[in-house]
């Protein structure tokens, strides 16, 4: 039998199949004299749908701040951009698919327009909300609708409102409207994140009712009106005393699985002496309860600030978070992968490291649990969008 | 959270006094556009103050610093003051045309601890930066360092090494 105890031995040494990505391809370059920001709420700034991909940003090749989308199907290579807002300045897009293509929505006007995109065209543009808005997130439900979380002026200050969308002919229609949280009082709710499963609904924002920023959480179940909120965070008491309210926290991006579980990213600055750090939490209710907050990034990245964190899960479960930082002097893009024993070491993909700043990562999974990882690149007097895909074992 | 937490955490902030990191009291802070096209018009340097909603050492330096009258009478008088909230998700323009938010500016100039207080020319390009807690007399150090042009020549360090 000593021959099965180092055949199993020899087994369990085996080391884990690290993800990894592929070299990537380029969505989109602009010259450095115009800008191009890979921003928005949540950072559901790509999506996959079947064999498609979608890219969203906002750039300003022609003057003004525009939306714009990009393509890849089949080859991966992809497609001129497409021009998706109009012609006032806009900004902060999401992307989610809906169907068989995908639903933009961004900021324009004070404003949140949306329509239906794909490689084959657009539909007709939906303005959301009637007061001021912003910071537009977006999540495909499983019943075939999207969810759509933004924050709106209500008053002096700024609230989380939750809607469906549906497609109607060639343009979307509006249902289920409602104000995620109305307690907040006179403290403004921002930068939302939404996560659908088959559980219910998951929205997460920053709350500053506390006195400092934190994230708030609230869940509510298919067809329901979400329940009360949860403080997702923790945080430091203030050191000083007579004066502040603790550490801050802000950002945060949800993503969830077809068994229901959610995972939260977001930054953190309970150890303000190294800057904001990525933390994250774990459901598996769908978002109802979140479990403690986990430290994402390696310790070789302590002493560094994080900056823009993305996160995406799989359909089987795993999950994937990245975020950009300068532990090596200039501006990387980093992702972990989330394992039994916690978070991996932190790795770059192909081509997000080196010369210039790689920054703002953004993250998704398709149907058969390939992730993608989408990233800023600024150098040599160019700025370009990079999709990378997950090397699949025995894939060439 | 479990409950433990959320209970000791609710216990903190029962505890906490409401005070939050805001622009100093009695001091024309206004929005980073504006500023910037203020010290355009006036030839004056900009005096940009990087805040946290929540930031101690904001409040700190708010209540023991600039509520010195002498800091108020040759800042007032020598700076376009800009506040910016480093979370903050409100939009700006950048000299160059950019917009991009406050937080977007604050990662951009690597302020991950606050306060970080930086001087700017008149046309935005920075001067120097003094972050963390200062005191009455540093920051009437940093305004002889501006107003004298020494800046010019010389480092912070080495302008407040030689005064030693």
């Amino acid at each position: 039998m000593r021959w099965l105890a180092v055949a199993g031995g020899l087994l369990f040494a085996l080391p884990v199949m690290a993800l990894q990505f592929l070299p990537p391809r380029l969505v989109t370059e602009v010259s450095a004299s115009a800008f191009l920001h890979l921003d928005g709420s949540g950072r559901r700034l790509l999506a996959v749908n079947g064999q498609a991909i979608a890219v969203v940003w906002e750039d300003s090749r022609e003057g003004r701040p525009a939306i714009r989308a990009a393509f890849a199907t089949g080859d991966g290579e992809f497609g001129a951009p497409q021009r998706l807002s109009g012609s006032a300045p806009a900004f902060e897009p999401a992307v989610t698919s809906l169907g068989n293509g995908f639903v933009a929505c961004w900021e324009e006007t004070a404003r949140i327009h949306c329509r239906q995109i794909g490689p084959e065209g657009r539909g007709r543009v939906r303005v959301l909300g009637g007061t001021a808005a912003r910071q537009i997130t977006l999540a495909s439900a499983p019943d075939g609708t999207v969810a759509a979380v933004w924050a709106e002026r209500a008053g002096r200050h700024y609230r989380i409102v939750s809607a469906r969308l549906v497609a109607d002919g060639d343009g979307l229609r509006q249902r289920g409207r409602q104000i995620v949280d109305a307690t907040a009082g006179e403290a403004d709710q921002l930068y939302p994140a939404v996560a659908v499963t088959r559980h219910g609904t998951v929205v997460a924002w920053e709350d500053r009712r506390q006195g400092a920023t934190r994230i708030f959480t609230a869940f509510a179940p298919p067809g329901a009106a979400f329940g009360r909120w949860s403080l997702l965070n923790d945080f430091r008491p203030s050191r000083i005393r007579r004066f502040g309210n603790g550490t801050g926290a802000m950002r945060p991006a949800l993503a969830g699985d077809d068994a229901g579980r959610v995972s939260v990213v977001w930054l953190d600055k309970r150890d303000f002496e190294g800057g904001y750090d990525v933390y994250a939490a774990l459901s598996t209710d769908g978002g109802r309860h979140f479990g403690h907050d986990e430290l994402v990034q390696d310790p070789l990245g302590e002493n560094t600030p994080q900056w823009h964190p993305g996160v995406a899960m799989a359909p089987d479960g795993r999950i994937v978070a990245a975020w950009d930082d300068s532990r090596e002097g200039t501006s990387d893009v980093w992702y972990s992968e989330r394992g039994t024993d916690g978070w991996s070491d932190d790795e770059t993909p192909p081509g997000g490291d080196g010369e210039g700043r790689q920054t703002h990562p953004a993250l998704a999974s398709d149907g058969d649990g390939t992730l993608f990882l989408l990233w800023r690149e600024e150098g040599g007097g160019r700025i370009r969008l990079w999709l990378s895909r997950q090397r699949v074992p025995d894939a060439p | 959270m479990n409950s433990f937490r959320a209970f000791f955490c609710s216990l903190l902030l029962l505890m906490a006094p409401p005070m939050y990191a805001e622009p100093p009291v009695g001091y024309p802070f206004v929005h980073y556009d504006e500023g910037l096209k203020r010290a355009a018009a006036s030839g004056r340097p900009v005096f940009l103050y990087f805040g946290r909603y929540g930031c101690g050492y904001c409040g700190k330096v708010n209540a023991e610093t600039f509520s010195s009258p002498k800091v108020r009478e040759v800042y007032t008088r020598h700076y376009e003051l800009v506040y910016l909230d480093a979370e903050s998700g409100h939009r700006i323009r950048l000299p160059s045309g950019e917009w991009i938010t406050e937080s977007e500016l604050g990662a951009r100039l690597n302020v991950f601890s606050t306060p970080v207080f930086l001087y700017l020319q008149p046309d935005g390009t920075p001067i120097f930066r003094a972050p963390g807690y200062k005191t009455v007399a540093d920051l009437l150090a940093f305004d002889r360092f501006i107003q004298s042009g020494a800046w010019r020549r010389q480092t912070i360090n080495e302008f407040l090494e030689q005064r030693r």
